[in-house]
């Protein structure tokens, strides 16, 4: 739900209240007033009438005039004075209507009467009925000059505040080292600016030290692994090795190597990742395909396999390198993972790449084929990182990266 | 032979100056920036082994100011930055050719003969081991006077065999000497042990002997028996 309308409900409902508790209370004074006022002029009225009484020494016949209704009847004793209310239905209209009443002796002649006074007042529900209307009237102006208001504000006050949000969403870690947001002179938002700023440079900056230690250690490990393979280089020269000795040394080496070709490739990873292949120029894929197909010739021979190719010519702008390892590493998944006798399609052009070749189902999901160290198959000889390679190329050079598996087919297509 | 090599890692310079003494180069090793500056001015190498990544200075410096003052001095560069910016202005520069770590000694000592060749004779010189004879100028190989025709593969194979004679070269070795980066994680002991017996086959052949020994899991020896 969105902030503008979550606070245009609370204000909706909040106004809804506060109105039907206003109008309560609103009703009920202006209630209290209207009874308050009838009794003071039923009082009026009673010294009218007692004066009429003692001047013309009879009672007022003509009452009329007051407006309301004044009764006499005779009593024995006289009674303390009452006040009250009460109802009469009204013939004209067929309903009940109240009156203030107001009983009070009057003595004329040594005989005792008891004047009552019928005060009509304001019918209730007419009463509640113009309250209600007034405060509908009053409570809808209110909501619609709210909900415009807040939406004059959502737009005006919270532009900093979008701006800000906007930014974020764009900013990607990868590509940016820092990120700055426009000034704003609202503190709340000035403050949210600054800590974001603050987070998102210490993030940058964490990011790239970890990035950085990534490719300095891998950096740091080429020394002492040329130190190891050239020593054992020379130790596999000497003459005196027992078969046992020899064996050993032989599996000491294979693991360096095997080691050395690990940290190559994570260097490079940690390279394309670091952004250090800069200098782009237009690369022909068309022909590096060809002289990866030909570099290849002989494992393709050696496993019976059929190439289709659909080559048109394409140049895009980038690194000679990565071009190659791309190619290299996509090219040569497609023959190594293969079967005997398989095939392999390389359809290039300007759109896309798309690389497919026959082989057994692979047991992993095909995002996390992209994942390091994510190897199809169990041959211990391939490091797993062939296709984090490619996909850290791709990513570099905002290229899509798909992989497809259907009728024995492994596809790969690449959307320039 | 007088190679000088610039290198800080003292371990590493140990172990190439180790090999190629034992190909018979007098290999003068140079630790630092201002001494391998100062080695290549003074005196005349056949060939000089170059790190890039000294302290105290950039290796490339070295090299410009060798091309400045010898155009002609053969340059081999060695590099822990596997980069292809180092590598082109390098060769911009006028480097031979460019190594990068790690490396195996084979590799390196293959390179340097192949320098010296190119540079020494203007590359028409011959490279003769018993009946065996190859001209690397025109790629011919000739058995007891007779030539032989070898596949691409087969010729780059024997040119590193008779570099490294006398030496366990390992398949390793071969592999990237054959195919460079293509065939990793490709189990290539089947193809190079392909090229090696239609090499053998084909020397033999024409009466050649079989020089080609193999040492069982480790790779193969190019020797006399």
């Amino acid at each position: 739900m969105k902030l503008l309308t979550r606070t245009n409900i609370f204000f909706v409902g909040l106004t809804l209240i506060v109105f039907t508790l206003g109008g309560t209370v609103f009703y009920k004074t202006f209630r209290n007033i209207t009874r308050e006022d009838a009794t003071e002029r039923l009082q009026d009225e009673k010294t009218k009438i007692l004066t009429y009484v003692s001047s013309h020494q009879s009672l007022p016949q003509n009452t009329i005039s007051l407006g309301d209704t004044v009764a006499f009847y005779q009593v024995v004793a006289p009674a303390t004075e009452k006040t009250g209310r009460t109802k009469f239905l009204n013939p004209s209209e067929n309903e009940y209507e109240p009156y203030q009443t107001l009983e009070f002796n009057v003595s004329l002649k040594g005989v005792n009467y008891r004047a009552v006074i019928f005060k009509p007042l304001i019918e209730a529900d007419d009463l509640q009925h113009a309250i209600f209307q007034a405060i509908a009237i009053v409570s809808l102006i209110l909501v619609i000059v709210m909900v415009l208001a807040n939406f004059a504000i959502s737009r005006f006050v919270w532009k900093p505040f979008h701006r800000t949000l906007e930014k974020i969403k764009e900013f990607d870690l990868a590509k940016e080292g820092s990120v700055s947001f426009s000034k704003t002179s609202i503190k709340e938002f000035s403050e949210m600016n600054a800590v974001l700023e603050t987070m998102t440079n210490k993030i940058a900056a964490d990011y790239k030290n970890l990035k950085q230690f990534t490719e300095n250690a891998s950096h740091e490990l080429q020394t002492p692994l040329s130190i190891i393979q050239s020593k054992l280089e020379l130790m596999i020269q000497a003459e005196n090795l027992s078969a046992d000795q020899m064996e050993e040394v032989r599996v000491v080496y294979e693991a360096t190597g095997r080691l050395s070709k690990l940290n190559q490739a994570l260097l490079l990873l940690a390279k394309i990742e670091n952004r250090q292949f800069v200098e782009t120029k237009q690369v022909a894929l068309n022909e590096i395909v060809e002289s990866k197909l030909n570099a290849f010739e002989e494992l393709i021979k050696h496993k019976n396999l059929s190439v289709e190719r659909n080559i048109e010519p394409v140049t895009l702008q980038l690194h000679q390198t990565l071009a190659d390892i791309l190619l290299s590493n996509l090219i040569g998944n497609s023959i190594k993972h293969n079967i005997e006798g398989g095939r392999i399609s390389i359809k290039l052009n300007k759109e896309s790449l798309v690389i497919s070749n026959s082989g057994g189902q692979i047991s992993m999901l095909p995002h996390e084929l992209f994942h390091r160290f994510r190897k199809a198959s169990d041959a211990s000889d391939s490091l797993g990182l062939g296709l984090a390679i490619v996909k850290e190329i791709c990513d570099a050079y905002g290229f899509d990266i798909q992989y497809m598996y259907a009728n024995m087919v492994h596809t790969i297509t690449i959307s320039f | 032979m007088k190679v000088l090599l610039i290198e800080d890692e003292k371990t590493l310079a140990e172990s190439i100056s180790l090999y190629l003494g034992q190909e018979g180069y007098i290999c003068e090793v140079a630790n630092g920036f201002i001494i391998g500056d100062e080695k290549v001015q003074v005196a005349d190498y056949d060939c000089v082994l170059l790190d890039i990544t000294l302290p105290g200075g950039n290796g490339l410096d070295i090299l410009n100011n060798l091309k400045k003052k010898k155009p002609g001095a053969a340059v081999i560069i060695i590099s822990a930055k596997n980069s292809l910016d180092d590598k082109v202005k390098g060769l911009d520069l006028g480097a031979d050719d460019y190594i990068t770590k790690p490396f195996h000694l084979s590799e390196l000592n293959a390179r340097l003969k192949s320098v010296i060749r190119r540079r020494s004779f203007g590359g028409g010189n011959e490279i003769i081991f018993n009946e065996i004879k190859v001209s690397p100028a025109d790629a011919v190989v000739t058995v007891k006077e007779k030539s032989i025709s070898l596949t691409r593969k087969e010729y780059d194979l024997l040119l590193y065999f008779l570099a490294n004679t006398n030496r366990v070269v390992t398949k390793e070795s071969i592999a990237e000497h054959l195919w460079g980066e293509e065939m990793d994680g490709i189990d290539s002991l089947d193809f190079i042990y392909s090229h090696i017996k239609n090499l053998r086959k084909k020397i033999m052949e024409k009466g050649g002997d079989d020089y080609i020994q193999t040492v069982y899991g480790m790779g193969y020896k190019f020797a006399k028996k």
